[in-house]
């Protein structure tokens, strides 16, 4: 009887494990009929809905299920997508036409009907909403053309059609989904190259070719894209080593060497529109005093950070936007790493004995800088404290204006409005926002206000230049390096889409086997 | 023995809401708008309110802790401010991943530690005592983050044995399972061992060698059974706080479990996340306590008699 008991309890927890083991996912290796394509990320999907998020995990995987009015090429250019073309009929009308070809993923046909619906639920996401300040009403001239009427202020009008929150979905399967109490999140429709295939939370998730895409051009060559998330950086790069893993989006610094080095992988760098950078409060003592922040601009040796921080793998710069993107100018006046300098300029702001103050940095990374800062400081006679915060320290402090320096990271996207609106705009100012350097002149604002009211492509492009210009020359901000952005396939591997804003395309990965 | 399973029921609910209250002051004493952090440094001001007053935030503590229990009584556990998705739902989807981790883990730590342990202290002094024990604390001292390390590199890279990362078939068990069991072996080993050397010196046992019962006989009826209670104390703790999530083996290895949920759940300021995940921790490490303490008395005859 007391045998029977243990044998019971044997079996008792053998079941257990194997019946665990059994719910526990989708096997990589087994149940396929052809080669899906899997892509390692940082973090995990948070939502599948476009209109449901703003950031480029999730996007990597909505931007190839939903597709936009306007698609951004890699040469920056804006070009048709579900719409097939459009005409600013006058300054504040903008008639699209759409294309008639065109299925969601549930085989309704899309129309104006759809976009006007899409449009106004992005614009009542809380994720979203600024996207689409410019639009003031959508009108439906028939089943395939829509008219927009938008504010002087609309040069950002197609980066933001062309934005990855700006996907179409279908009015009548999301309303009767929401109707039903569920979610588009969890039964994702749209008219991209790829449909929803499964989504295990904390996992991964997978999607597949549509095969009613109307664009041959940009539909899926592969069989399938998966997402796995994988946090810790060594055991991403291990999984593409081991080749449980196609493609690694984020590749640590400390690995690329090593990848460099590996014949069984690809490693692709490409200029990106990433900066590290610090930005004084030029709205309190002691960085309302220019002089102090040349002082302290004099004391950064760019160079030192990008070897410490970025393995060498890092541009210096010195405009307030990343190399790749657009609004990227080289500023007149910059100030170099030079102790003598700064010295001078601590004497004629009356301050030669030197100052204090205190850096909040964003991460341990940046710390790595931030104390490359502080030694040079501290041999002209400046204090340089560092207080290290995460996401959420650095919001309250500095985007309530509370700190001294704040010290992060930024990626701008193909819209140079969504860097320096936030950055320069005197009413986000301590309202939680990235207005860092508290810059209460107006020289700045009013180039930012002229820069996107006007549709004069090259015209936008002298304005940012005279903010890039001015920025540097009054130290407002200090831009530190761009990293250079850095992806790792199979050695196998082709056909990956690089973009420098990150958002990259993922339809032409193909393995060789 | 009901009597007392529904009485140390009952007091899980004084704990569980005092363990609310806790975190909702923690978490509203760490800096961060979580408004400003789900919805990103670009949300417009109206925004951020709208979502403030969409999610309570506006409320007073009290109000919001008053709200959020008479939810919990109701069976909801709220939504993610992140993901919008029902923190139960959430949880229910990760908990299985953990559980199963800390199943494997602490079999494996049992199947080795007590024959190992058991063994050292019969054979005290000898070479399979003296490795037996420095192989232990090792086990003890070596983090967990490095070990999970090597074990990568040893048998994914090197050997191609095992899968790096990623849950699934039993092949994605093995390496997690070793790196999270370890010190769990080590620490039980100990526990026998020790347990072990007391309880061979008992007068009882030496009766029964003088007896004439074989040693084989004596050790596995009399001298491991009196061992058990130790072992099992040691052994429910460990299994508790593994069921908790074990935040650096999920991470290293990319277990989709509880752990890094609550993590994630934590830089980002997702209170309901947050709150749900600890609840569930409360009331999973206080029922493996309870269910220790009712083994206790199968293992126990006396402390059986002290339930009545």
């Amino acid at each position: 009887m007391r045998t029977m008991k243990k044998i019971g309890i044997f079996i008792l927890i053998t079941a257990m494990l194997m019946s665990m083991a059994a719910c526990g996912g989708a096997d990589p290796e087994g149940g396929e009929e052809g080669r899906v394509i899997v892509i390692a990320q940082s973090n995990d999907v948070s939502s599948l809905d476009p209109h449901g998020h703003n950031e480029l995990t999730s996007g990597n995987v909505t931007r190839m299920m939903y597709d936009g009015l306007v698609r951004l090429t890699a040469d920056n250019e804006y070009v048709p997508s579900l719409a097939s073309s459009w005409e600013y009929l006058d300054q504040n009308t903008v008639q699209i036409n759409l294309r008639d070809d065109v299925q969601f993923h549930d085989g309704s046909n899309f129309t104006a009907t759809d976009v006007k619906y899409s449009l106004e639920r992005e614009a009542q996401s809380s994720f979203s909403s600024h996207l689409l300040e410019m639009i003031t009403a959508i009108e439906i001239v028939d089943d395939y053309s829509v008219i927009l009427t938008v504010t002087d202020q609309s040069a950002a009008l197609m980066s933001s059609l062309a934005h990855q929150c700006s996907g179409i979905v279908p009015k009548e399967y999301t309303e009767n989904l929401e109707a039903e109490g569920k979610k588009l999140s969890d039964a994702p429709c749209g008219t991209g190259p790829y449909m929803y295939d499964y989504w295990t939370l904390g996992s991964e998730c997978q999607i597949v070719p549509f095969e009613g895409y109307y664009d041959d051009a940009y539909a899926a060559k592969n069989d399938g894209l998966r997402f796995r998330y994988i946090a810790e950086d060594n055991s991403r790069v291990v999984a593409l080593e081991t080749g449980e893993v196609d493609v690694i989006i984020h590749v640590p610094n400390s690995s690329i060497e090593s990848l460099l080095e590996n014949e069984d992988v690809n490693v692709i760098m490409y200029t990106s529109c990433d900066l590290n950078y610090m930005s004084p409060n030029c709205s309190k003592a002691p960085f309302d005093n220019e002089l102090l922040r040349r002082a302290v601009a004099h004391c950064i040796d760019r160079e030192a950070m990008i070897q410490v921080q970025a393995s060498g793998y890092a541009e210096a710069n010195y405009a307030p936007i990343g190399k790749a993107a657009i609004g990227y100018s080289d500023p007149t006046v910059i100030y170099e790493y030079d102790l003598e300098k700064a010295k001078e300029c601590l004497v004629g702001a009356g301050y030669p004995d030197g100052f204090e103050f205190t850096a909040s940095v964003w991460g341990d990374q940046n710390a790595k800088s931030a104390q490359i800062l502080q030694s040079a400081c501290k041999q002209v006679g400046i204090i340089m404290s560092i207080e290290i915060l995460d996401n959420a320290g650095m919001t309250s402090k500095c985007g309530g204006a509370l700190h001294d320096v704040g010290m992060d990271n930024w990626t701008a996207n193909s819209e140079p409005d969504n860097t320096y609106r936030p950055w320069f705009s005197r009413e986000l100012i301590g309202a939680g926002g990235y207005n860092w350097s508290c810059y209460t002149g107006d020289e700045i604002e009013t180039l930012v206000e002229a820069a996107v009211s006007t549709n004069d492509h090259n015209e936008r492009l002298a304005l940012y230049a005279q903010i890039n210009d001015f920025v540097s020359e009054h130290s407002v901000v200090w831009p530190l390096f761009s990293k250079e952005g850095v992806v790792a396939t199979g050695a196998n591997v082709d056909g990956f889409g690089v973009f420098a804003t990150g958002m990259h395309l993922f339809q032409n990965i193909e393995v060789n086997e | 023995m009901y009597k007392y399973i529904i009485k140390r029921l009952l007091a899980l609910i004084p704990v569980v809401l005092g363990v609310i209250l806790l975190i909702f002051i923690i978490m509203s004493l760490t800096p961060g708008d979580p408004a400003r952090i789900v919805l990103g440094n670009m949300a417009s001001e109206e925004a951020i309110e709208e979502f403030r007053e969409a999610q309570g935030l506006n409320d007073p503590l009290l109000v919001r802790y008053s709200k959020y229990v008479l939810e919990m009584f109701k069976g909801s556990l709220g939504s993610s401010y992140r993901t919008g998705h029902s923190v139960l739902s959430e949880l229910l989807a990760r908990f299985p991943a953990t559980m199963q981790l800390a199943t494997a883990s602490i079999l494996f730590a049992l199947i080795f530690s007590v024959p190992i342990g058991a063994i050292s202290a019969l054979k005290q002094n000898s070479v399979f005592d003296n490795v037996g024990m420095i192989v232990s604390l090792i086990g003890i001292a070596m983090p967990a983050f490095w070990l999970a390390l090597l074990l990568i590199i040893t048998f994914s890279l090197n050997l191609r044995w095992f899968p790096s990362s990623g849950a699934g078939s039993w092949e994605y068990l093995v390496l997690p399972t070793i790196a999270n069991g370890v010190s769990c072996f080590a620490n039980i080993a100990r526990i026998t061992r020790s347990s072990m050397l007391e309880v061979i010196r008992q007068d009882y046992i030496r009766t029964a060698r003088a007896k004439g019962v074989s040693k084989r006989d004596v050790t596995i009826k009399h001298a491991i059974r009196n061992c058990w209670i130790p072992i099992i104390t040691i052994a429910g703790l460990q299994f508790g706080t593994m069921l908790g999530g074990t935040v650096i083996i999920e991470n290293v290895f990319g277990w989709p479990g509880v752990g890094d949920f609550l993590l994630k759940s934590i830089t980002s300021k997702d209170t309901p996340c947050v709150l749900g995940a600890i609840v569930l921790f409360t009331i999973v490490f206080s029922v493996v306590n309870l269910a220790v303490d009712i083994i206790y008395a199968y293992v126990d005859p006396r402390v059986k008699a002290q339930y009545k």
